[in-house]
């Protein structure tokens, strides 16, 4: 993360917000450019009317790009950056957790709530850094299985079946 | 009126609701004690299961988590320097200089004693203003609550985060989600983009779900690759509080509820802000500000009174308008609409019995407290010990759980985890989670109360100057306005100044 500091001493710009705001642009103008052709079909009387369903996000579009601009030209006032420098190890488990949970919500109709369950929690929890196993076993077959009994049995939610329940 | 506490009195001396909230109450304090899990995440997660209970069993229940976590946040700041919820910040300064001088066990039990009479009486500031405020509010069409939308929605992006932009970057964002589905006035499709579950809009609490839990949960992952110190848990020894103790800082106590009240019932601030305003403006008018930051009983009944007396609060505005002052509120006033209850002036009229019993299962909270804070300091040590690890995993167990039971859909879980790696993207760079999740929550109705003041003043903006309620609001947000752009304007002329 880079930042700059001008002679006054003020932070100026801030590369992730520099990011930002340009993202937050094309957004803009992507939802300027849907509100305008797609849902008003292209007329621009119907948008600018506030009977139209294209009105209220044409207006947060001009919102949003005001807001981007604000963000990409003003200096930001001078605060402690609270974001942290990437590290390679943390990104790999976060972005490996990304995973693991996109993996879960595919497992939990595959192999049935408490099967994938039993192993998201073997995952995430190998991932936290807990390797202590006479409790990690014991705990991923036992508690999604209460779960499962306690929100079948007491609330009436069916949670999907799969592999052994 | 009377009619209407009694019934919910009756309401809420049933042994359910009292079981589910004294239940929250406890939950909330072993979650509040655990740093990294908060009331946002508890209640999030817990929400889903409410829908399927009684509203005074279901709300009482989240009531009881929310209460509980707050305080429960000022064990750990005091035992470990280490507060267990951003509220409890402030009570770190004093209350663990407390612990290292021996004296721990005075320093929780003014913080569980402030704590209660903050809670206490902030529940009788919502008692005596809710009510009335609602009969006026009765008064209230499509201008004044558009104004009243926009004017909340401004608060709390510009006082979330330290960077007012990104707070306004993240309620745009956040309404930009709520436009998404069929329109309201016309059932012409918003950005769907051709998928058909995203006909009937983004479901708030998956969302929300993913944005504070699973963000959360893969935030600390991160953490956990990078090495941390071992943390020492003080001893819960020492003398207990004085009568002499307390009654010094009963004063204190006051002002800071006080201040803590006003806070909790404007949108957007909150528990956290507040206990710095009370510990801030407590040092002000201590005889001995000197003892500030170095062990003094008074800051932390100043910080802990002024946190916990802002949860009564939040509810007036929800209550009364249907806005959200942060994002507990905000996934109550989700779990209220899921009851058949919408938050307005006419819910009082209408559901009188049903408020008259969530007051009173506040108050019953505000007494268990005593007892369950007593406990829970004694235990606390144990609860140190509880591997994160191990409750991070089971965490994401219940949101998947949760998330999953609300319609029973895929797509909902794949929201939440959407939702969870924006929540954390969001983290990284500084933008604040509470503007985006309520502005989802309010859009709608800002949209439709906005759509129809202009096509009943066929596009005329003057409509808001012109009605007399309206115009006040107005000219109070214009006032604001102004004051905040004065201040910006002044701290830049100091900062460009030389010296």
């Amino acid at each position: 993360m880079t930042e700059e500091t001008d002679v006054a001493g003020e932070s100026t710009t801030n590369a992730y917000d520099t990011l930002i705001a340009a993202l937050s642009a094309v957004v803009a103008i992507g939802v300027v450019w849907i509100a305008a052709r797609d849902i008003a079909g292209g007329s621009i009387d119907t948008w600018s009317d506030p009977r139209s369903p294209a009105f209220f996000p044409f207006v947060l579009g001009i919102v949003l790009f005001i807001v981007a601009g604000a963000i990409a030209l003003w200096p930001r006032p001078a605060q402690p950056a609270t974001a942290r420098k990437p590290e390679l190890a943390a990104t790999a488990a976060i972005v490996a957790g990304a995973v693991l949970l996109a993996g879960y919500v595919y497992g939990f109709f595959a192999l049935g709530f408490v099967t994938a369950s039993a192993l998201a929690i073997i995952g995430l929890a190998l991932l936290a850094g807990e390797r202590r196993w006479p409790i990690l076993l014991p705990l991923a077959i036992v508690f999604p299985l209460v779960l499962k009994i306690v929100a079948e049995r007491a609330l009436a939610i069916l949670l999907p079946k799969g592999l052994f329940w | 009126m009377w009619d209407q506490i009694l019934s919910g009195i009756a309401l809420a001396w049933t042994p359910a609701a009292m079981a589910a909230t004294l239940g929250g109450l406890a939950l909330g304090i072993l979650v509040g004690a655990i740093p990294g899990l908060t009331a946002s995440i508890t209640v999030a997660i817990l929400t889903p299961i409410t829908f399927f209970l009684p509203p005074t069993v279901g709300i009482g229940l989240l009531l009881g988590i929310y209460k509980g976590a707050v305080y429960g946040g000022s064990i750990p700041a005091v035992l470990i320097n280490t507060p267990g919820t951003p509220a409890a910040a402030a009570t770190a300064l004093d209350g663990n200089m407390l612990a290292k001088k021996g004296e721990a066990r005075s320093a929780l039990q003014m913080s569980l004693y402030a704590s209660v009479f903050g809670d206490l009486f902030a529940t009788f500031i919502l008692f005596a203003v809710a009510a009335p405020l609602a009969n006026f509010a009765v008064k209230f069409s499509s201008p004044e609550y558009t104004l009243l939308f926009i004017g909340s929605l401004t608060l709390i992006a510009t006082v979330s985060g330290s960077d007012p932009r990104k707070g306004m970057l993240a309620a745009t964002l956040g309404a930009l989600v709520g436009c998404i589905g069929l329109d309201p006035m016309s059932g012409s499709q918003r950005f769907v983009f051709g998928i058909p579950d995203l006909m009937g809009g983004i479901t708030l609490v998956p969302l929300l779900i993913g944005m504070f839990a699973l963000s959360e949960v893969l935030d600390q992952i991160g953490n956990s690759r990078r090495k941390r110190e071992k943390v020492a848990v003080l001893q819960t020894s020492g003398p207990s509080l004085t009568w002499s103790q307390f009654r010094q800082s009963v004063p204190t106590m006051v002002r800071s509820s006080s201040i803590g009240a006003f806070i909790g019932a404007l949108p957007g601030l909150g528990a956290e802000i507040a206990c710095w305003v009370c510990y801030g403006v407590a040092k002000r008018r201590s005889a001995q500000p000197e003892l500030f930051g170095k062990g003094a009983l008074e800051g932390v009944a100043a910080a802990e009174s002024g946190n916990n007396a802002t949860v009564p609060a939040t509810l007036i505005p929800m209550l009364v308008f249907g806005i959200p002052g942060d994002v507990v509120t905000a996934v109550l006033l989700g779990a209220f609409i899921a009851q058949g209850l919408t938050p307005g002036p006419m819910l009082f009229i209408n559901n009188g019995g049903i408020i008259y019993s969530l007051y009173a299962l506040l108050v019953v909270t505000n007494i268990a407290l005593i007892f369950f804070g007593l406990v829970a300091i004694r235990m606390f040590a144990r609860v140190a010990e509880i591997p994160v690890g191990f409750v991070l995993s089971c965490v994401v167990v219940m949101c998947f759980a949760g998330a999953y039971s609300i319609n029973s859909s895929g797509f909902d879980l794949v929201v939440m985890v959407i939702g969870g790696v924006v929540g954390l993207l969001m983290r990284r760079t500084n933008v604040p989670i509470p503007p985006f999740i309520i502005a989802v929550l309010l859009a709608p109705l800002l949209e439709s109360n906005l759509r129809q003041t202009l096509a009943f003043s066929e596009g005329s903006l003057t409509i808001f100057a012109t009605r007399p309620i309206a115009g006040a609001l107005l000219g109070l947000m214009l006032v604001v306005v102004g004051l905040y752009l004065g201040r910006l304007f002044l701290a830049r002329r100091r900062r460009a100044a030389p010296n």
